[in-house]
């Protein structure tokens, strides 16, 4: 039972194949994780007949014509989405995909205090325009206070609300961005399910850790999330800015934070995302895009695509193309964009890496600003997880195991 | 068993220990079946031994966390909980099981505790909070906090939470009502019948009688519901009035109505029997009602029709410590309303900020209670329907969850007489009214 007769065998289809997480058994994994057999040695198939079988059984996954459904988040800041011009923008995109497919749109904001009832009277309008009702609208702000005339609204138009944390703009590199219990316990005792999104730096992740009972207890058991801090759209690579963790420190915080709340494991990024990559696929064939694609609409009009970093977005359209183009034409471009700047080729760092078909990839380009350490962190515990839960879930078939009746 | 924690701000079990009831009921119990229902009897008297378990805590009230593993692991998921908000009552009825004192649910309790329900009811999608106490409205500002909080949290998690309250209906207003009928809640009042009855069992804590206070509110709570139910608790001394209160309920516009009889041990065979004609006079008004158009439904009497339709027993009396618990104001887990007694402490099933104890509810968590019975039901006229009546009560009558006592069977044939006679009268002469409700209910239900 050695791993690489079968990868050397399926090399054409790049399969990922796990061995040492069950004795004497191999599980082969279709690329975008769509499918996993597991072969164990009592009984595996062996000789050309089986590979055939195996082989067949990934192509199947390519030429199947239910593929996965694709998931668009669409990222801006609150200065964009109080714009009635903004708001036109995020319903175009919205438009992207069809019907299809699931859509969010996350309003990020590094101020305390806003508007309420603009942000009520611009969700009004989106609500009333979008025709795909799985669309969902979060925001994430270090939420100074509670706009209780507008929240029974605002909740009932389904308004998700994450809580930064951790850093935003204006902090110091080494700095933690301080919370708002009150209003964090306001929006929990409402009934917002308050997730904390703690963006995490070198210098905040011990402090994470101590402060999670406090978090849960103001937030009422909402749970949190630990992003790294590239994923903040207000962060940029550089000395000016904080430094991402060690990958070490923080694959096993993740780790270790998990196993301590399992409760949480539904809003729990980065692990969520992960574990969903690997329940559902992480490509399109169809497409031949990745299944999750983030837009970021920025202030100064440019709208990028990124796949784990706003920072390592790549310039796509301008808000001003976007409302001038009919639906179609704007839908083509991105995906020409997708297939043409996005390709493997052109992202060294991932191009050989087995799991960049579930991953989706870092997003990072050759002249990139990021350090390879930096693209370490992004990557490393992406990989760790994927593993994990690769190795979790339920195989769609198992080789050497007589069938059930 | 472990000791939950506490502060010496918020002691367990205060010093009522000169007092105890010798009888007790279930308040909020949902499920019928046959039970004695939510009776609450007995008289004040010096209890045998003062010593109550002393709870220690090291931690601090404020730094307590909701443990969301302190849920069932095994065994029946919990969907419904009676969340006592608070131990104080404004009413001192003269039967009263629950030890009273001046204290109430901290807040974040009380949202600890339906963050609770929602992790330990598993995957049921539907589950229920009934508001108990002492007299839950004593805490409505709490309860405006609470209940939206439910229904939205819940609603995230892909879940519908519904409140319910029992109440004495005295401090009912306006803007309770209004309240209630925002957030679809439902509830009972506990009202014990005519006036004079109402007066002399259940007076305010300055020995007032409270009936002036219920009749004002009765019209605003069933404005709201219309089947609210009137729930009486009947001791020997007001047996011979429930046809005089029945009366009385009916003019008030109740159309659903229970007479509980309580604290078994405390009745005889003449008090009985007095329980008895009552009821076959109660049973030919009920034919009456029915005959002239209008439903009414009578606890017991009701139970027992069901039961005749439905033709087989059922398996559990309740739900107590199966799907259904007691929270009480420090969080901890107990069976049922009536079951939090210093002296029951191998039934506390844990506390939400400690554990869950599947062992100390094994006893109730049984698929089939019925079979547990420690008489012999095989001839009782009353089989089709009992379920083996309330474990709290029989427990506190004869030591035993699966025992009842002689009195709480006989009153319960008495239903199950006048429920047959009531059934086959109305059968026979097909009454629409009756057959709509109960032969469409079980159709619906088959």
């Amino acid at each position: 039972m050695e791993p690489d007769f079968w990868k050397s065998r399926l090399s054409a289809l790049e399969p990922i194949v796990l061995t040492g997480f069950a004795a004497e058994q191999v599980r082969i994994l279709e690329k975008s994780g769509r499918t996993a057999f597991d072969i164990t040695n009592e009984g595996a198939p062996a000789g050309g007949e089986a590979i055939a079988e195996v082989r067949t059984l990934l192509e199947s996954v390519r030429a199947n014509p239910v593929q996965p459904l694709f998931r668009l988040s669409v990222h801006t800041f609150e200065e964009v989405f109080t714009q009635k011009e903004g708001c036109d923008v995020l319903l175009a995109l919205m438009q992207l995909m069809g019907g299809s497919g699931f859509a969010s749109i996350t309003v990020h904001s590094d101020q305390p205090s806003r508007d309420w009832s603009t942000t009520e009277e611009r969700l009004r309008f989106l609500r009333q325009k979008l025709q795909n009702s799985n669309v969902y609208f979060e925001m994430v702000a270090p939420f100074g206070e509670f706009g209780q005339t507008q929240m029974d609204s605002l909740f009932d138009m389904g308004l998700r609300v994450k809580f930064a944390a951790g850093w935003t703009r204006g902090c110091s590199p080494n700095g933690t961005l301080p919370i708002h219990f009150e209003t964090l316990r306001a929006f929990s005792e409402f009934g917002f399910p308050t997730v904390i999104e703690w963006y995490a730096h070198a210098g905040n992740l011990a402090h994470f850790e101590k402060q999670i009972p406090d978090l849960l207890g103001a937030n009422l058991n909402s749970g949190f999330s630990l992003p790294l801090v590239s994923e903040n759209p207000y962060y940029q690579f550089g000395s000016d800015y904080p430094a991402l963790p060690e990958s070490l420190d923080y694959c096993r915080t993740l780790a270790r934070v998990s196993k301590l709340h399992p409760h949480y494991d539904e809003v729990f990024s980065p692990l969520v995302e992960l574990a969903l990559l690997v329940r559902d696929g992480g490509w399109n064939y169809e497409l031949d895009i990745p299944t999750r694609i983030n837009i970021f609409v920025d202030t100064n009009g440019q709208i990028k695509v990124f796949r784990q970093s706003p920072a390592l977005a790549l310039k796509w359209i301008t808000i001003s193309e976007v409302l001038s183009k009919p639906s179609e034409a704007l839908r083509d471009s991105f995906l020409e964009l997708v297939k043409t700047e996005w390709t493997w080729s052109k992202m060294p760092y991932c191009c050989e890496c087995q799991w960049r078909y579930i991953c989706g990839g870092i997003g990072a380009c050759a002249d990139g600003p990021a350090t390879i350490k930096e693209l370490e962190t992004i990557c490393d515990y992406r990989k760790l997880f994927l593993e994990h839960f690769s190795t979790l879930r339920a195989p769609d078939r198992v080789f050497g195991v007589p069938e059930k009746p | 068993m472990k000791a939950m924690n506490k502060t010496a701000a918020a002691p367990r079990f205060l010093p009522l220990p000169e007092f105890s009831t010798k009888s007790r009921g279930k308040g909020g119990c949902s499920t019928g079946g046959g039970c004695s229902g939510c009776s609450t009897v007995g008289v004040l008297e010096p209890m045998l031994s003062t010593k109550t378990e002393e709870i220690q805590t090291d931690v601090p009230f404020a730094n307590r966390r909701l443990n969301l593993d302190a849920t069932p692991s095994e065994g029946t998921f919990v969907s419904v909980i009676d969340l006592d908000l608070t131990v104080a009552c404004n009413l001192r009825c003269t039967y009263c099981f629950k030890e009273k004192w001046n204290e109430h649910m901290e807040d974040q309790v009380a949202f600890d505790a339906l963050l609770w329900l929602l992790h330990a009811s598993g995957p049921v999608n539907e589950v229920f909070v009934n508001f108990m106490g002492g007299e839950p409205l004593i805490r409505f500002k709490l309860i405006q906090r609470i209940v939206p909080f439910g229904v939205r949290r819940a609603w995230q998690m892909g879940k519908k939470m519904q409140f319910g309250m029992t109440t004495n209906g005295t401090l009912v207003t306006d803007k309770v009502v209004e309240f209630w009928k925002k957030w679809g809640m439902g509830f009972h009042t506990s009202i014990d019948g005519t006036p004079e009855i109402q007066d002399r069992n259940r007076p305010t804590v300055g020995g007032h009688g409270s009936s002036k206070l219920v009749e004002n509110a009765v019209p605003k709570i069933l404005s709201v519901r219309p089947g609210t139910t009137a729930r009486s608790t009947v001791v020997p001394d007001s047996a011979g009035s429930l046809v005089e209160s029945y009366r009385y309920f009916r003019a008030l516009g109740y159309t659903n109505i229970a007479f509980v009889s309580g604290g078994p041990s405390r009745w005889d065979e003449k008090s009985n029997e007095v329980f008895a004609q009552q009821f076959e006079r109660l049973g030919d008004m009920l034919i009456t009602e029915f005959r002239e158009g209008r439903f009414v439904s009578l606890k017991g009497v009701d139970d027992a029709i069901s039961g005749v339709v439905r033709n087989q027993r059922p398996q559990h009396s309740c739900g107590a410590g199966r799907g259904m618990v007691l929270l009480d104001i420090h969080g901890d887990i107990w069976p049922c309303h009536p079951w939090n007694k210093a002296s029951e402490q191998s039934w506390r099933i844990g506390n939400i900020y400690e554990h869950f104890d599947q062992l100390a509810r094994a006893e109730l968590d049984q698929r089939c209670q019925t079979d547990l019975l420690e008489q012999d039901c095989a001839n009782c006229v009353a089989n089709k329907f009992c379920g083996g009546g309330c474990p709290a009560e029989n427990l506190e009558e004869t030591g035993r969850v699966y025992r009842r006592h002689p009195n709480a069977c006989a009153h319960t044939r008495v239903w199950a007489r006048v429920g047959q006679r009531v059934h086959d009268t109305l059968l026979q002469e097909k009454n629409p009214l009756f057959l709509n409700y109960y032969y469409r209910k079980e159709a619906v239900a088959a």
